[in-house]
């Protein structure tokens, strides 16, 4: 897929104005060119990459092309519902929307913002130059208008959840960029969301850094329109003694892609991951985990499920990374798959890369159908065939969502989750 | 640890410096490879023209490819033109006469491995017409088979005997454009095995490249061709135990195997080429291609190995289910020690319905070795409830090396189940205290943990070696727990 610079450095060239406009700092400039020189020269990830072997972004990138310079129009947004204390910042079509977010920051020293009421602040030019190395970060970089700041301070714990929400309700291309900042000791819990409307272009990098002995709850819940398409990365740095507890859902795109990048750099770091993909109709989504023990006795548990029905196509890889130095690693990754209709598809690879020898790595990957004794024991039970495969996948998919903390988040995901696989329901009966 | 063993490792590469004499002889091709070579090549074996158009064929598609380099190997570049591509058989005036002239360390590791006295002469090299009672065998095994019906034979003797058969079948499972390595076999083999199994036949015995004596050089590029025809079951043993005297440092060989229905094949293989020096100079570099192709209805192939040698292997015996309720096995230990570096699985592609694989790895690094293992499991939406169980495990001895486990998983059958599990640890410490205390050394009991932790690969080897594969297990891993 050849891409079309004009319609890019036109693009650029309006987010520089709008730069100049906001009176953005001057450094913003050259690394937003060099960053755009350098996506061109790369251009969209293809398949011949290994990375990419089942995801093709062709009509991604086409979509891309065409309307990456076109200016976007805000119309109604969808904002779902949250827990009343939870603190709000919400981005419609990429801006920050002032007046559907909450203003409760009452944080002493802390900072809960809009990214673009950050920038010149120290450390800002920091939060771009690390875009990390996935492959939209530098398209991201040179294009992102606004996102989430959040800085913790040391020995401070935040009791409200961060609910950061990118709602999109045209189709736009969007780059949302989030940053997440936890000082020592320090404990927050975010969300990020995506959700639209109508068929949007999302390229979204999330950086977060835990100082020691610091505990993230972060969870991504990825519900953009059938058309969209999501492209989006998240690499968290977890220092000496630090937490980070994760859930990733995927319900929504036409193409969502999740590369999530766990680097456990201090000893006593540990992570813990669920994750969910429900891929039915024509949806393509691909979760890739990478978790990367660069120190000694670290820990991480991760967990993945994922159901596909239709003409779905789920892909997985996920990948345990242990450096030389990180004796007394501990490790483990599962992801069990579900197929519920002729048609649907799994690609899944689970994969060791191991330098230590004192350490325990496990991973496993099931696919299949529904358990053919747990059915039994239902249908033992009297009830009905149907509903006991409904229950059965329900329990499947629930599990990871059950683990979402707030309230009332929970249940609109629940029932989501849940009138999606009704639908599913009447297809899947054999 | 102890100078014992340091000594043995330092036989094993004195061993191959014998092994290594250059020879140059006149019947050795010059190094490089055009057309000419080919063409001198195949008239020199007197093969009819459908071979040679095939070479020349192969060798046209290999020129347009690459080297893959997808794999988690780190080999430096090869030059093909460097290479030469014929290489006449050892003359004997150069081998040892008898087993009093082979090296008396040599002699000691077919000690520790157990092998046959018998053998041990042929392993050493010495010149064939002094192996007496290896011929005797050999003749009385031939007369067996030929009234069995089997034809086995070297590949250069089917080609004149049975070409029908080779042009039926050769490169039908691995076709040249298949990869790389293929490509340049195809081009240039020289010798190896050619097995034909007819219908209902139950081969009389194990068949085995020990006894063969038609095929004394089978040279770097090894072909194989065994088919077992209907209703027909055969089971093929290739390599030995025993560190090989071998002066080729590419091999790239090809495996094709085609059961037709209700046939069985169980190939195993057990590699001990030259790894390299400590420093992890020098070895073998084994690109191997072997498939077997499940046609008929309820065949089955077994593939079994057992990899200690060579200083890279690129290995992947695969097996291509069509046939209904067709089974593929792969039952593997990779054994690194050192500098060596493997990369090595297996690829089961369900096509028929109730196809059934089983996929059982082990994998031991030691030393500064690097230990992958690479797979592919695809089911079609043809295979209706196709059924997969995978299971890698990899030991780590030493803070040096790697293990590494790269599964794919491909899906399209919603009535199909895949398993797969893999771990990755160490010998646990109260497992060797546990040994220690009730008396045992500590070299024999980690000998005895890692055999335990190869035990399910071993079982599916043919008796005679599973013996020889537990101590050369122990021989291959000496000096790597201290």
């Amino acid at each position: 897929m050849n891409l079309d610079p004009k319609n890019y450095r036109a693009a650029l060239a309006n987010t520089l104005k709008q730069d100049a406009d906001a009176g953005h700092p001057e450094w913003l400039l050259p690394i937003r060119n060099k960053a755009l020189e350098q996506f061109l020269k790369q251009g969209f990830p293809h398949t011949k990459l290994e990375n990419w072997r089942y995801t093709n972004l062709a009509p991604m990138s086409e979509r891309s092309n065409a309307s990456v310079a076109q200016p976007v129009a805000v119309s109604d947004a969808i904002v779902p519902a949250t827990d009343s204390d939870s603190l709000m910042l919400v981005f419609i079509n990429g801006m920050f929307s002032s007046h559907k977010s909450s203003h409760s920051a009452t944080l002493a020293n802390g900072v809960v913002s809009n990214m673009a009421a950050q920038l010149d602040t120290d450390g800002a030019e920091d939060w771009l130059r690390n875009s990390g190395d996935s492959d939209l970060a530098q398209l991201n970089l040179a294009m992102t208008n606004d996102g989430a700041v959040v800085q913790i301070p040391d020995n401070t714990e935040l009791a409200e959840t961060i609910h950061i929400i990118f709602s999109n309700t045209a189709e736009a291309n969007v780059f949302p960029r989030v940053i997440i900042q936890l000082g020592r000791n320090a404990k927050a819990t975010v969300v990020e969301h995506h959700i639209s409307n109508a068929a949007c272009v999302s390229t979204a990098i999330t950086n977060i850094s835990c100082g020691e002995g610091s505990r993230i709850t972060y969870q991504k819940l990825q519900e953009e329109h059938a058309g969209s398409f999501h492209v989006a990365a998240q690499t968290i740095k977890l220092a000496k003694d630090s937490h980070c507890d994760i859930v990733n859902i995927d319900l929504g795109a036409a193409i969502a892609r999740n590369d999530l990048r766990i680097l456990l750099q201090g000893s006593g770091a540990a992570a813990k991951v669920n994750g969910l993909f429900l891929v039915d109709a024509e949806r393509h989504a691909d979760n890739h985990l990478r978790l990367e023990h660069q120190a000694p006795h670290t820990r991480s548990r991760a967990q993945y499920a994922g159901v596909m029905a239709n003409k779905g196509h789920g892909v997985f890889n996920g990948m345990i990374h242990v450096a030389q130095t990180a004796q007394k690693t501990d490790a483990a990754l599962n992801n069990k798959n579900l197929l519920l209709t002729p048609g649907a598809e799994i690609d899944t690879k689970p994969e060791l890369e191991i330098y230590a020898d004192d350490v325990k790595c496990a991973h496993g990957s099931t696919t299949g159908q529904l358990d053919a004794v747990s059915l039994f024991y239902l249908r033992s039970r009297g009830v009905p065939q149907q509903i006991a495969r409904n229950m059965l996948v329900q329990a499947f998919a629930l599990e990871v969502v059950q683990q979402l903390t707030s309230k009332n988040l929970r249940e609109y995901i629940q029932n989501s989750v849940e009138q999606r696989l009704n639908e599913l329901g009447a297809v899947i009966e054999t | 640890m102890s100078t014992n063993e340091t000594d043995i490792e330092a036989l094993v590469a004195k061993k191959y410096e014998h092994g290594f004499i250059t020879d140059i002889e006149s019947e050795t091709f010059e190094p490089g490879l055009d057309e000419n070579i080919i063409r001198r090549l195949s008239k020199l074996k007197g093969e009819p023209q459908f071979m040679l158009d095939w070479r020349l064929k192969s060798f046209a598609i290999w020129k347009k490819m690459r080297q893959p380099n997808w794999a988690k190997l780190n080999i430096e570049p090869i030059d093909y033109q460097a290479i030469s591509y014929y290489s006449a058989p050892k003359s004997p005036d150069d081998a040892p006469k008898s087993l009093d002239e082979v090296d008396p360390k040599l002699l000691e590791t077919y000690e520790k491995l157990g092998i046959p006295l018998h053998e041990r002469a042929k392993l050493a090299g010495v010149a064939v017409d002094a192996v007496f009672d290896s011929v005797s065998v050999a003749t009385t095994f031939k007369g067996k088979l030929h009234d069995a019906g089997v034809i086995f034979c070297s590949f250069s003797d089917a080609v004149k005997e049975h070409p029908e058969l080779i042009e039926q079948y050769l490169g039908t499972v691995v076709p040249p454009r298949d990869n790389y390595f293929a490509a340049l076999n195809s081009a240039v083999f020289s010798d190896g095995s050619f097995v034909y199994i007819p219908k209902g036949v139950r081969c009389p015995m194990e068949l085995s490249t020990y006894f063969r004596i038609n095929a004394a050089n089978t040279g770097q590029f090894e072909r194989t061709l065994i088919i077992a025809a209907e209703g027909s079951h055969v089971s093929y043993l290739e390599g030995c135990t025993a560190p090989q005297r071998d002066e080729n440092q590419l091999h790239a060989a090809v495996v094709e195997l085609i059961t037709e229905q209700d046939a069985t094949i169980k190939y195993s293989t057990v590699q001990n080429w030259y790894p390299g020096d400590e420093e992890g100079k020098g070895g073998i570099y084994n690109f191997v291609t072997k498939r077997g192709d499940c046609r008929g209805a309820r065949s089955k192939i077994s593939w079994t190995q057992v990899e200690a040698g060579s200083a890279v292997t690129w290995k992947y015996p695969s097996c291509v289910l069509r046939g209904e309720d067709s089974v593929g096995e792969f039952y593997s230990v990779a054994v690194t020690n050192n500098y060596q570096q493997a990369d090595t699985g297996t690829k089961m592609i369900h096509i028929g319905a109730n196809t059934r694989s089983t996929i059982i790895s082990k994998g031991i690094s030691a030393g500064k070795a690097q230990n992958a293992y690479r797979g592919l499991v695809k089911i079609f939406p043809t295979a209706k409830n196709a059924r997969n169980y995978t299971q890698c495990d990899s030991l780590l001895m030493g803070d040096q090396c790697g293990a590494h486990t790269f599964p794919y998983m491909e899906v399209k059958e919603p009535s199909a189940i895949v398993e797969h599990e893999a771990t990755t640890s160490k010998i646990a410490e109260d497992q060797l205290f546990y040994c220690r205390q009730r008396g045992l050394s500590e070299e024999d009991a980690v000998n005895m943990i890692v055999n335990g932790f190869c035990k399910d690969v071993f079982r599916e080897l043919p008796m005679e070696f599973a013996v020889e594969a537990q101590a050369l297990m122990n021989v291959s891993l000496e000096g790597a727990v201290g």
